[in-house]
């Protein structure tokens, strides 16, 4: 334990007000999401706010569905994440066998990985912009250009999060597998692969979230096929507080299944190294 | 083992990412770079309109107060639930851990979404105080403090998750014998926090500090969601409206390179401050 | 007829160790065993005939030809190296796979292999859940499915228990015995070497010290080094001072042999002339209470006495220098007593070359 068992009174009932304070402090604006996607607008404009719903409406769900703006944000959203995800995990986690067999491609690696996530992402997204538009991938409905560019924003994350499954498979297995006959790709997806297959789903899970959740080179280079968050963004701020509180209980869906998922891992710090 | 068939595969599997990222990311930054020296040929035309602009300077200003505010109030929070969550269990406590980690794992649209209808000024908070009696307050109206104040409070409570982590890993690693010795010594709670658990948290404060300090330099769509550009500006968002707004993407380029150059140097200074403070501060 | 051939095979490490100019013959259905304390260079000459290393110089040649090394050898490994997530049926398949052979055919081949290494478990079991020992026969019904010229075994059995590991070293021995294979067999344990091997070498910093029969390296160590190797406990050693009883530079009679000082307690003939010191080695076993004919006689001062199971391990001081003896009476702490030693079990080395003087 970290603090020290015998605590005067005092901090007991200050802990346990905290931590009241904390489940509020997330209760409650979920709580009200969820009240303003399932009430009219109307009631939503209202002075002074309703903290209660008084009328039930299911059409702002519907209107996810229903409504080909919404609609196709979704589908993009998810087909953008998807692809993303898997790119970034093919690659990533090549890369991190490469580095987790040769020394000095590690070291090389790791600098390279952590300076890429330092980039910031403005000095990076202007001029990538006007790249894509000289390729004819700028606002394309298909969202290629924005998942290529997710793919690449997450491959450092994907090889660190596999580095250490490959860095753990002892050599003398590939060596047997070597000797078996076996050519360095056959090692590869034979011995290696089946072995890091939990690094490996959690890096699909990680890059598929982070593309899913991200903003500011969605905002910039999907002005008219929008995914999610744009669209979230221009519907808070341009009225709509039913679609977008709708809007934005879906995109919750992912991020509250994937903490609910990890919480063992949160209670060792395994996650710390992951950041914004 | 292998040989050269081996050394083949094995430089493919980097060069072929590596090659990825450098084309998707670094390529058009150098290219952005080269954009933001030219104006008819190269020329630093375009970082003097910049540097003229007054809009510019308060988006200096903003870029540097609301990170500095955002880590304090982070870091006291954080250290606060650090301490509050990292220790014994009560039955509230697996709902306060998912609730702890709740605003960092949502993303981070929705929790900006959240925040403007609590603090637009016929929002939530205002609904609230009015019900108290109290007149509403400028949560987000440009031009008002208040609104440098709720983007730094909004910008933390983001983070503060990943803070909280970081110090509760930092946590465990003091060993419980120090605070059974402090306590025989007959050391209250404050003494304790002040003489074992700060100092021993320091190495991973200072650490996390350095990281923090460095991305939170990089904050663009809290405050471009909650203010928009000229609420509370900074400097990404003021290069965004250089692109959108003004149509300027040559300026919006020079914008953005000092940006990355200021995050460039502050990222160098802070980790060459943490290398120099690890010799110091190996562990006993 | 040779099946391995080594040629002044060199391989160097930047970090230090590996294997200098060495040359080596192998017969076909040989149990061959490379013994040495580690860093020797016995696991890198092995990982070099298994193609797991290339050399810097020198040659091997397998069979007579110069074929894909893999396919003339297999290796079993120290951790038996078995792919965990495959069952114990799929890791003995695995070169069979990878080479498309037909189902049927897998199955029989498997089926052979696992017979051969007496393996008698459910194959579709995980490595994870087998014994050690069960582990090490999968990885044995591994190396052998390909039906390699050569098994190379890198101390496979030293992660093992001492009970498992002295029943599988029979069982190993009488396999080879049956199969007539060719193996080579690394330990860092000259016990299991003398005990597998049909020939041995004793390895030292990257070179040969020398190979022959185990009967043959133990009754005749080519150098202090191979002498003081093998056999447990110890050889003992002995400086001693050489000392003319006459002046003769022709075949001298008996008497005027020169004689071995030890200290002023002892006079040996030695039948070679010698000037100055030279290492006399006794061992422990070798040493008696009954002299016997032909013996010499060593006065012992006992200094400790532990009871070993089949004898008594004594320790000693003769002439002011420590020895040990292994004997079936123990002996109080304290006295002296004469100990006796066959002249033929004596062993002469010369001081500067440390090799064998006779």
């Amino acid at each position: 334990m970290n603090t020290p068992d015998a605590s005067p009174r005092w901090a007991a009932a200050a802990r346990v007000v905290i931590e009241a304070a904390v489940v509020l402090a997330a209760a409650v604006p979920i709580y009200l999401l969820i009240k303003q996607a399932l009430t009219p607008d109307l009631e939503s404009f209202a002075w002074p706010p309703h903290w209660l719903p008084r009328n039930i409406t299911a059409a702002h769900i519907k209107a996810i569905f229903a409504l080909a703006e919404l609609r196709s944000a979704l589908l993009l959203s998810l087909a953008v994440a998807a692809a993303a995800a898997m790119v970034a995990s093919a690659l990533g986690t090549m890369l991190a066998y490469a580095m987790a067999r040769r020394e000095g491609l590690r070291r090389v690696g790791m600098a390279g990985l952590t300076a890429a996530r330092l980039l910031p992402m403005i000095a990076v997204a202007l001029p990538l912009t006007i790249v894509l538009i000289h390729l004819g991938l700028y606002d394309s409905p298909s969202g290629l250009g924005l998942a290529l560019i997710h793919a690449a924003l997450a491959i450092p994350t994907t090889a660190l999060t596999t580095y250490g499954a490959f860095a753990a498979i002892p050599l003398e297995q590939e060596e047997a597998a070597f000797l078996d006959g076996a050519s360095a790709l056959r090692i590869f997806l034979a011995v290696d692969v089946p072995q890091a297959k939990l690094a490996i789903a959690a890096s699909l899970v990680l890059s598929f979230i982070m593309s899913w959740d991200e903003f500011g080179f969605a905002l910039l280079i999907q002005v008219t096929h929008r995914t999610m968050p744009p669209l979230l963004y221009y519907y808070t701020v341009f009225g709509d507080v039913g679609p977008a509180s709708a809007l934005a209980l879906v995109m919750l869906g992912p991020a509250v299944a994937v903490i609910v998922a990890l919480r063992p891992m949160l209670k060792s710090g395994a996650l710390k190294g992951i950041q914004r | 083992m292998g040989g050269r068939r081996a050394n083949i595969t094995l430089w493919i599997f980097a060069g072929v990412p590596t090659l990825f990222v450098l084309a998707v990311l670094l390529a058009p930054a150098v290219q952005g770079l080269v954009l933001s020296f030219a104006r008819g040929g190269p020329s630093t035309a375009n970082y003097a309109a910049v540097l003229g602009d007054k809009l510019f300077w308060r988006a200096l200003a903003g870029n540097l107060i609301v990170p500095a505010g955002s880590l304090v109030v982070e870091f006291a929070a954080g250290l606060t639930l650090a301490m509050v969550l990292g220790g014994r269990r009560g039955h509230l406590s697996a709902l306060a851990d998912i609730a702890a980690i709740l605003p960092f794992a949502i993303p981070e649209i929705v929790l900006l979404a959240i925040a403007r209808y609590l603090f637009m000024p016929r929002g939530y908070l205002n609904g609230a105080l009015a019900l108290i009696g109290a007149g509403p307050m400028p949560w987000l109206i440009p031009g008002s403090p208040w609104a440098y104040a709720t983007v730094i409070v909004v910008d933390a409570w983001h983070v503060t998750p990943v803070v909280m982590l970081i110090l509760v890993a930092g946590l465990h690693t003091i060993p419980p014998e120090l605070y059974e010795a402090a306590r025989l010594d007959g050391a209250g709670a404050f003494a304790v926090f002040r003489h074992i658990t700060l100092p021993m948290l320091t190495p991973a404060m200072l650490a996390a500090l350095v990281l923090r300090g460095i991305d939170a330099l990089r904050i663009f769509s809290t405050t471009l969601v909650l203010t928009g550009v000229e609420g509370v500006p900074v400097i990404s968002t003021y290069a965004y409206h250089l692109w959108t707004d003004s149509q300027q993407p040559r300026l919006a380029m020079a914008a953005s390179v000092i940006l990355a150059a200021i995050i460039a140097a502050t990222s160098l200074a802070g980790l060459a401050m943490l290398r120099r403070n690890a010799w110091l501060n190996t562990a006993p | 007829m040779a099946e391995l051939e080594i040629r002044h095979l060199s391989r160097r490490f930047a970090s230090g160790g590996g294997v200098s100019t060495v040359s080596l013959s192998v017969d076909s259905g040989e149990l061959f065993v490379l013994v040495g304390p580690s860093g020797c260079g016995k696991s890198t000459l092995l990982r070099l005939i298994a193609g797991l290393e290339y050399p810097d110089a020198g040659e091997i040649q397998i069979g007579g030809a110069d074929g894909d090394r893999r396919e003339l050898v297999a290796m079993v490994f120290q951790n038996h190296a078995l792919y965990p997530h495959m069952s114990a049926f799929d890791n003995i398949a695995f070169p069979l796979r990878l080479r498309r052979t037909p189902r049927a055919e897998i199955e029989r081949r498997v089926a052979e292999a696992a017979a051969l290494a007496a393996l008698q478990i459910d194959l579709g079991r995980r490595p994870g859940q087998l014994s050690g020992g069960e582990r090490q026969r999968v990885a044995l019904a591994r190396a052998l499915i390909r039906h390699p010229r050569v098994i190379l075994m890198d101390e496979p059995l030293s992660s093992l228990d001492a009970q498992l590991r002295e029943r599988l070293r029979v069982e190993l021995k009488e396999f080879q015995r049956r199969t007539q294979r060719t193996i080579i067999y690394v330990t860092h344990d000259q016990r299991e070497a003398l005990t597998l091997g049909d020939r041995i070498a004793v390895m030292r910093a990257g070179t040969i010290e020398q190979v022959g029969t185990p009967t043959e390296v133990y009754n005749r160590p080519a150098n202090l080094f191979v002498a003081t190797f093998i056999g447990q406990p110890p050889m003992n050693i002995l400086r001693c001072r050489v000392r003319q009883t006459a002046a003769s530079t022709t075949a001298a009679p008996p008497s005027a042999e020169p004689a071995l000082e030890i200290g002023d307690k002892l006079a040996v003939a030695i039948p070679f002339g010698l000037g100055g010191e030279v290492l006399l080695g006794i061992r422990p076993e070798d040493l008696s209470y009954n002299p016997g004919s032909d013996a010499v006689a060593f006065e012992a001062s006992f200094t400790r006495v532990e009871f070993v199971g089949g004898g008594y391990l004594a320790y000693a001081t003769v002439a002011g220098q420590e020895i040990t003896a292994l004997l079936d009476q123990p002996v109080e702490p304290g006295r002296t007593r004469w100990l006796y030693a066959r002249r033929r079990a004596l062993h002469f080395f010369d001081p500067a070359s440390q090799r064998r003087a006779d």
